[in-house]
């Protein structure tokens, strides 16, 4: 499964999800979201914006890691 | 976004459908009334009931309207056997045609709130189709027992025959309106593409 590792990242950043949501012009709800993982997908421009405001690449925020059997 | 001479528009039809909505729940606890009524009193009291009052009959079908004579409203042979089952059947016809505005109001609520592509939206219109297949199964019926429940009160056809103006009158009890058949598996066909767009609509949603 794809695990977002976007609360790592805006800690790495020292930045609050509401300064980033006013840079990728996203609401702080979606954002709140996208970083609790209960999103189905993210627009390749959100990736994009998200991308340039942490400086940091899509594999940054984005982690596959093998899901349990039980 | 909705344009807002669409959102006034949807106001307007949703005052006038819950005008509609009160009117058919008015008809229908009026045709229950009148059922439960006639079915305890005596055929002798009705029939004494119409000679005495003022009564005008007439029929209005296919843009035809047949007014009667007086002397035929005073000869008039009431039966409960014929009347009773035209009541029920438009009971019946009265409370799906309450069930189709029931849905359509709802559906209009829910447009004016905004909802499009709801599995809820989805599901009303699905009813309205559904009602609408089955009451193509029933108008002809409905329009049959009518006809034959006031040709058994007034005497018509066997007026008509010995007057020689017709030579037989049959009655088709058991038929389909196609028109409102086609119409209600068209309203089905639109409702499952509601679901599907509901579907969409949720998936462009959880999409950031």
């Amino acid at each position: 499964m794809i695990i977002i590792r976007l609360d790592r990242m805006l800690a790495d950043r020292k930045m609050q999800l509401s300064k980033l949501a006013e840079l990728v012009d996203v609401s702080v709800v979606n954002l709140s979201n996208l970083k609790t993982g209960k999103v189905k997908a993210v627009r390749f421009s959100t990736l994009n914006a998200i991308c340039k405001a942490l400086d940091c690449q899509p594999g940054d925020i984005l982690e596959y890691v093998e899901e349990d059997e039980e | 976004m909705m344009e807002k001479k669409f959102q006034q528009f949807l106001h307007v039809l949703y005052i006038v459908v819950t005008i509609m909505w009160i009117g058919f729940c008015v008809s229908a606890f009026a045709l229950a009334t009148t059922f439960i009524a006639i079915s305890f009193t005596s055929e002798e009291s009705v029939q004494r009931f119409i000679q005495m009052g003022d009564v005008q009959a007439a029929i209005h079908f296919y843009g035809i309207t047949l007014e009667l004579s007086p002397q035929l409203i005073e000869q008039a042979t009431f039966s409960k056997a014929a009347f009773l089952p035209l009541i029920g059947m438009l009971f019946i016809y009265v409370l799906i045609g309450s069930f189709i505005v029931f849905f359509v109001r709802k559906l209009l609520k829910s447009l004016k709130e905004g909802e499009i592509f709801t599995v809820k939206n989805s599901r009303f219109i699905e009813w309205i189709g559904y009602s609408f297949i089955v009451l193509s199964l029933l108008l002809k019926s409905i329009q049959a027992l009518m006809l034959y429940g006031f040709d058994q009160m007034f005497q018509l056809t066997a007026t008509l025959k010995h007057s020689a103006a017709i030579q037989g009158v049959s009655y088709e009890f058991f038929g389909v309106h196609w028109s409102l058949l086609f119409g209600g598996i068209i309203l089905w066909i639109i409702g499952r593409v509601f679901k599907y767009g509901a579907f969409l609509q949720e998936e462009y949603d959880a999409t950031v």
